[in-house]
């Protein structure tokens, strides 16, 4: 498996192409991913942002090969080149852990409560390499140190209750770093963190990232980590992406309305006290969704061709936007309300 | 918040009662129950024989149409039997639970809310009840009492008010946390409405649940009982008695015992199903919303 | 004029039986907090893990009962009040909590859940509370529609809405509001805000929010406390809390927040190390073990509160050294902001 998905030193490491999730819910079909294409070079953190019920967890999920049953995929995912979907279900599981690997939101839950956490490390190692126990321990507390956990010898059979929020999640990074992935998904890592805990973990990743050379796929709501960690960021409303760009294109010129509004009302220190900006409307009921643009409900630019769904297009370098009113992939749409407007709906 | 369905057909009416119910089993469960229950209550009306009707002629008879679980060792007909009997049995085993429950949540309630020495004081004496063998516990107290079906339903009642108040207390300590109890104590809501308005009903899933299974048991105990001549005595019927009669009859005439176990494990396995229905309803409701 | 809430001195201890050990240790939540509320202000009280503001605020609602200290609701003592004192005392403090899934009863409808409290101080009869719930869902941006559904129809924002009306039914002079938007989405946090800062403003209710997100405070809070390991470090009017901290730990709070602007990056090491357990304190200041200007006092003596400028307060040797600073002083190393 190695030999086939080796780590190039610079390249693509993750291809997504149209990717789409369907899952059935007794009677209805959910569309919880539409249409989602990125990708990842080595060495890159891209970010997924969106709130809660976007899709962007479901996204990280169908990428890693971890939904059930119940989803339906479509669309192509290539890591190293190779479609993962032609994998068989073993090949899979080598893959998962050793050439890609995944974190989450809540430290407590993702580590067994029953073992110690060195030996949660050497477990990922010794399921994909063939080392003694003792060199597996070894490598074990090299990676808790290189995670900054002091004295990880001492502390290799603490089960996880005796360590801190940010300790665990050091130890979860240190899980899925063992084997020197080219690819780590990490889904809300510093959620559930404390701001300055977050702020050492956000600097464990980018030194790791720095250290190892791998791609980063970080999937958040918190537009500010997005900032501070993030090279390129991909803006995800109701399953389906609206905006990509550099990250500094994203924050200094945003150019979809749903990307200008989540920027608006952001309560970030500094700003003048006030009101801070409010969205109308709701999120759309995914079983259901509009069949256009899924954010024109509540958008201010809305216009007669939102009905139909807008494609991600290049309105700079780097820069592409899905959205009818822009007026670089659209030229002569004046970016301006139309006499149809006004958002509708309760507020949420 | 849901817009008109325009793409996605409407869900039948057999769907819906699959989702009210907890699933396809579950509504068989209830089903089969419901039917139970109705031949229970109906058995004076829907036996066609006098099920002390003694018929030498007809000693040992097969099953034929006029008697459709065939006669007993007394010519007495097995089908009219086993309505009568399974009118006792399941009588006992709901009255039991019933019983069990009026006595066990409240003590499960009060011990699991108030916590610290009204816990102690409370569950104590009901951990030493449970740590008496069911069967033996039953037994001894038909010694006192002496036997028969309401003994029988006395004693499963005794037997379950421990499980039931457990299960109740577990189930309250864990409601007892929730943001929207501590919300109601702050907004002035006095204890015992906090209580029994918020506790108590998001804490009786779990109980009911029980409830299902223990009543399946209560009928293997009335059986077990009975079998052992400590149940329901002649002339009542009863399902344990109708086995125990037709073990000496067993390869002359199956039937005589085939069809009181079956009646037994058909009502045991309603009552399972109900409960797995209750368990998803309950949890995923909870849980996914 | 009399505040309207004062904290004095305000200390909470949790008991923990080791089974195995068979020794019992102390968990010092709040270790002597002082703070006081004026009618109508808005304050922010800032903290992350184990800084005890959520115990802070379940003593103030009388939900844990205080082990030492006093809580005094305009003038008279509430602290250990009997039933009947709790009782009117609850009437003007009301709260709203965190999670909007878990702080509404799931069994119980909207119009249901904001009549409780009426109900429970049998305010008027059953038709005016009626009106009222109307009333309340109207004043929080809910339409009478909601009124018969239940929690699990609703969105999140709109949870913790009909939490708030509930919060207001009593008309209470304090609401006090821990993390009330910290499981919200961000651009429901900001309606959640708005509308907490609007209630504040027209009905002239105080509200004491407890929060760990800076940057929340700055858009409705007056005043802000900030709490490390059960004590207050550092206690200002908002705009002098932002643009001068006196305290390490206010400034490294504030050097933590990841700002959405990729030019502001974070510093490298914002602050090192965890939060110490709160059954073992550090002696001393308790931030000294993670604090980048410690000195030798730090470590022994706790700090006492140093005034520097109107309503601006901070417990920090260094910080009282470097305010009282002469030339003669310059080996001291100034607070960095």
């Amino acid at each position: 498996m190695r030999a086939l998905l080796a780590t190039p030193a610079t390249g693509r490491v993750l291809d997504v192409q149209r990717l789409g999730v369907r899952f059935e819910v007794q009677d209805d079909v959910v569309s919880a991913v539409s249409n989602v294409s990125l990708t990842i070079d080595a060495g890159e953190i891209v970010g997924v942002v969106g709130e809660s019920g976007c899709g962007k967890s479901t996204l990280a999920m169908a990428i890693m090969g971890l939904l059930g049953s119940t989803a339906h995929i479509t669309g192509r995912v290539e890591l190293l080149g190779r479609d993962l979907a032609g994998l068989t279900v073993e090949e899979r599981r080598q893959v998962r852990g050793d050439r890609m690997s995944m974190i989450f939101q809540d430290p407590l839950t993702s580590l067994d409560p029953a073992f110690g956490v060195g030996d949660q490390v050497a477990e990922t190692i010794r399921a994909h390499r063939t080392v003694t126990p003792a060199e597996a321990r070894a490598r074990a507390i090299g990676l808790l140190e290189s995670v900054g956990i002091p004295a990880a010898a001492t502390r290799y059979s603490d089960p996880p209750h005796r360590l801190s929020g940010g300790m665990r999640q050091r130890v979860v990074i240190a899980t899925a770093l063992a084997n020197d992935p080219a690819l780590l998904i990490a889904d809300e890592p510093s959620t559930a963190l404390d701001v300055t805990i977050q702020a050492q973990l956000l600097s464990l990743l980018r030194d790791q990232r720095d250290a190892r050379g791998m791609a980063i796929l970080l999937i958040t709501h918190d537009l500010g980590v997005v900032a501070q960690l993030c090279d390129r960021v991909a803006v995800m409303y109701a399953g389906q992406l609206v905006e990509t760009a550099t990250v500094e294109q994203v924050f200094r010129a945003p150019r979809h309305p749903y990307t200008q509004a989540l920027l608006a009302a952001q309560p970030s220190a500094g700003l003048a006290r006030g009101s801070l900006r409010v969205i109308g409307g709701q999120v759309p009921d995914l079983s259901d969704p509009p069949p256009g643009c899924r954010f024109a409900p509540r958008c201010p630019l809305v216009r007669p061709e939102c009905d139909s769904p807008p494609e991600l297009l290049a309105a700079q370098p780097g820069h592409s936007v899905a959205c009818w009113a822009d007026p670089a992939t659209h030229p002569g749409a004046a970016a301006t309300a139309s006499s149809t407007g006004a958002p509708r709906g309760a507020a949420a | 918040m849901t817009t008109a369905a325009t793409t996605r057909s409407a869900p039948s009416h057999l769907t819906r009662l699959k989702r009210r119910t907890g699933g396809g089993e579950a509504l068989v469960g209830f089903l089969l129950l419901g039917m139970l229950v109705f031949i229970a209550a109906g058995a004076p009306w829907i036996a066609p024989h006098d099920p002390e009707a003694i018929a030498t002629g007809r000693v040992l008879g097969p099953p034929d149409l006029g008697h459709l679980f065939g006669s007993d060792a007394l010519g007495r007909d097995v089908f009219s039997r086993v309505l009568y009997a399974f009118r006792v049995s399941l009588s006992v085993a709901i009255g039991s639970v019933i019983l069990a429950a009026l006595i066990g949540v409240p003590i499960g309630l009060i011990a699991g809310y108030r916590g610290g020495r009204v816990d102690a004081m409370l569950m104590r004496p009901l951990d030493l009840l449970l740590a008496l063998p069911a069967l033996l516990l039953a037994i001894a107290l038909i010694a006192i009492i002496g036997p028969g079906a309401l003994t029988v339903l006395v004693a499963a009642a005794l037997i379950y008010v421990p499980i039931l108040a457990r299960v109740v207390r577990g189930s309250v300590m864990v409601t007892k946390q929730m943001p929207y109890v501590d919300a109601a104590r702050a907004r002035g809501v006095a204890e015992r409405s906090v209580m029994i308005r918020h506790v108590l009903p998001n804490s009786v899933g779990p109980a009911l649940i029980q409830g299902t299974v223990l009543m399946g048991f209560a009928i293997q105990i009335e059986a077990a009982l009975s079998f052992l001549g400590l149940g329901a005595q002649p002339p009542t019927p009863s399902l344990g008695v109708m086995l125990s009669d037709g073990r000496d009859v067993l390869t002359q005439a199956p039937w005589v015992e085939i069809f009181p176990g079956l009646a037994i494990a058909v009502t045991v396995l309603a009552l399972t199903l109900v409960g797995d229905g209750l368990r998803r309803q309950l949890d995923p409701r909870g849980m996914a919303r | 004029m009399t505040p309207l809430l004062e904290v004095r001195d305000l200390v909470k201890e949790f008991p923990i039986r080791h089974s195995l050990r068979g020794t019992a240790t102390v968990v010092h939540a709040l270790d002597g907090v002082s703070l006081s509320i004026a009618p109508g202000e808005a304050v922010a009280v800032v903290g992350e893990s184990g800084s005890g503001k959520t115990t802070l605020a379940r003593c103030i609602l009388g939900l844990t009962p205080p082990t030492g200290g006093a809580i005094v609701l305009d003038g008279v003592e509430v602290t250990r009040g009997d039933g009947r004192a709790l009782r009117a005392f609850r009437r003007q403090v009301q709260p709203v909590f965190q999670d909007p899934y878990a702080s509404l009863d799931p069994r119980w409808s909207v119009a249901r859940t904001v009549r409780e409290p009426l109900d429970a101080y049998a305010i008027g009869s059953v038709a005016d509370r009626e009106a009222r719930v109307g009333t309340l869902l109207d004043l929080v941006g809910l339409t009478a529609r909601m009124a018969p559904r239940r929690p699990h129809e609703l969105s999140g924002g709109q949870r913790q809405r009909v939490g708030i009306a509930a919060a207001l039914a009593l008309e209470p002079r304090l609401i006090v509001a821990d993390e009330p938007t910290s499981a919200l989405d961000v651009s429901v946090q900001a309606q959640i805000l708005n509308l907490l800062a609007g209630l504040q403003r027209e009905l002239g209710i105080a509200i004491l929010l407890i929060t760990h997100n800076l940057a929340v405070v700055e858009h409705i809070c007056d005043r802000a406390l900030v709490m490390y390991l059960g004590r207050l470090v550092e206690e200002a009017p908002v705009p002098a809390l932002f643009a001068d901290p006196r305290h390490p730990y206010t400034s490294a709070l504030m050097a933590a927040i990841p700002y959405p602007d990729p030019s502001r990056r974070l510093p490298q090491t914002v602050l090192r190390g965890e939060v110490p357990s709160p059954i073992d304190p550090p002696p001393g200041c308790h931030f000294h073990t993670r604090c980048p200007v410690a000195i030798d006092i730090c470590a022994v003596q706790r700090p006492a509160t140093t005034q520097f400028g109107p309503a601006h307060r901070a417990a920090c040797h260094v910080a009282a050294v470097a305010a009282q600073s002469t030339p003669s002083f310059a080996q001291v190393p100034s607070v960095p902001q």
